[in-house]
């Protein structure tokens, strides 16, 4: 992890950290439902402050905490045109996959790349910590391989551009 | 025997997955028992595809096997005739023309017990492999023109050719334009494909030549120009594109990369190839980002796999004597 980098996954894992503090609580006007408030926002006083964890303008984090449910949504850095289709095709290979992966939503909020959704019932399966975990590697691997990606192509489109240049 | 050369370089292993025969291996297997030595007199009816849109019907009558017909369809051929066609293939396959099927643009006829003779050589072999590299011969037709006379000295800044590659996108692209100097011909190539990763990636790719003409000796000058402003030697010319196809990357030739007719039919076959080149290497590029973002997630997957608790259910177990009880 770059130097630069530890203090915003800090951040962002102390946040998540607090705000994974979640119970069990059916729906207030649905009897016999039990729904991610923080997706239904049915009532404002089981919804806690949202927090934004930015590190630039294109890399942040919004962690929006309820009284059953906590959305985490993350920005990830965009530096050029390449890197943008890249984290595109990326994100959306995973959310096509989010069945498999439990705590992902299958769209991100409006803004963010991916999103994920933590409810009771999942902290009741999981580890806390471990979900914690999960998600800083997460995001520590996604910009890990979109730039491994990126450096992949240019050297694949050197070495084809060589090759060709070198039969005539 | 340069072509004999050329035949069996593109087929060596040494060249791996990075280059694309120019040969079509459909037809040249289907050819070569019956030109070769092995005297094959089968019927057969065989409709092949190739790349720029290319296609191919072979076709040997049941009364008549050694007569094989090769109809070619392909795009442009009115203008590609004009630009050297007709003459390559009056030198290549003399007297041989006949008329083509519907559908179809130009067909040769060949004798396979007195294969004709042209300048690659006279063994049925040999005309087998000409022929299965036809497409090359008529889509090259106006490269290896230009490059002749640049080779004799009889080129000028004459008018600029433009040779209709393969199926263009919705914006254009997909042309080549050949553009005659006393002393160089300059090719730009107009790229584009339909969809937004792909030009994405043709553009990173199409940088890299102008980038590899530095690391590599003796070849031809490259340029790159953005999609929306085409480069100074084709602005002005009808149908280029005002905006955004993926970008125009330029070839420029001198009468050192034309020597000798093998170092002209290598280059005219690696023009021609160059679209499809591009192409094959960025859906490779492509298939190769799947492939890591397949690994990717099965990596993900086990860390977050590690977060689930393990089940607190109480398991039956066994003693030695198999009687079975519950640890509590």
């Amino acid at each position: 992890m770059a130097n630069t980098l530890r203090p915003y996954l800090d951040c962002v894992r102390t946040t998540l950290d607090s705000g994974l503090c979640i119970r069990n609580f059916p729906s207030q006007t649905v009897e016999r439902h039990n729904k991610p408030e923080i997706e239904v926002k049915g009532s404002k006083e089981l919804l806690l402050n949202p927090l934004t964890i930015c590190r630039t303008s294109g890399e942040r984090t919004l962690i929006e905490p309820s009284v059953n449910s906590v959305r985490v949504s993350v920005a990830i850095k965009q530096a050029d045109e390449i890197e943008e289709i890249l984290c595109h095709k990326f994100t959306r290979f995973l959310m096509q996959r989010s069945e498999q992966f439990i705590i992902m939503r299958r769209k991100p909020t409006e803004g963010y790349d991916i999103s994920f959704l933590i409810t009771h019932v999942h902290l009741e399966k999981m580890w806390k910590h471990k979900l914690v975990d999960f998600v800083i590697h997460f995001m520590e691997e996604i910009d890990k391989e979109i730039s491994g990606m990126k450096i992949a192509i240019n050297a694949r489109a050197r070495i084809v551009a060589n090759e060709f240049m070198k039969k005539f | 025997m340069a072509w004999a050369a050329k035949q069996s370089g593109a087929s060596s292993a040494g060249s791996g997955l990075m280059h694309l025969p120019t040969q079509n291996s459909i037809l040249l297997s289907s050819l070569t028992p019956r030109l070769g030595p092995s005297n094959l007199r089968e019927p057969c009816e065989l409709k092949v595809s190739d790349f720029d849109d290319v296609i191919y019907k072979l076709f040997v009558p049941p009364e008549a096997p050694n007569m094989i017909t090769l109809h070619i369809g392909v795009r442009d051929w009115s203008n590609l005739r004009t630009n050297g066609g007709q003459a390559s293939l009056d030198t290549n396959f003399p007297s041989c023309e006949t008329k083509p099927d519907e559908g179809f643009d130009v067909a040769v006829v060949i004798n396979a017990d007195d294969p004709p003779k042209g300048p690659w050589g006279s063994t049925g072999e040999a005309c087998a492999g000409r022929l299965a590299d036809i497409k090359t011969l008529l889509i090259g037709s106006p490269f290896n023109a230009a490059l002749q006379s640049l080779d004799s000295g009889t080129s000028s800044s004459g008018t600029v050719t433009c040779v209709d590659m393969h199926k263009p996108t919705s914006r254009g692209g997909g042309k080549c334009y050949i553009i005659p100097k006393p002393d160089r011909v300059t090719f730009v190539f107009a790229v584009d494909f339909e969809d937004e990763t792909d030009r994405a990636l043709a553009r990173i790719f199409l940088q890299e030549f102008v980038e590899a003409q530095r690391s590599v000796n003796n070849c031809p000058p490259a340029a790159y120009a953005r999609g929306h402003e085409p480069p100074t030697e084709v602005q002005g010319v009808e149908g280029i594109e005002e905006d955004g196809i993926a970008g125009f990357v330029s070839f420029t030739l001198f009468k050192s990369h034309v020597g000798s007719t093998g170092k002209r039919e290598k280059a005219v076959g690696m023009l021609v190839n160059f679209g499809t080149y591009l192409q094959y290497h960025v859906k490779a590029t492509k298939t190769y980002m799947h492939m890591r973002m397949r690994s990717k997630v099965n990596g993900l997957l086990q860390v977050l796999s590690r977060a689930k608790q393990e089940s607190t259910e109480v398991k039956e177990k066994k003693t030695f004597q198999g009687k079975s009880f519950q640890r509590t």
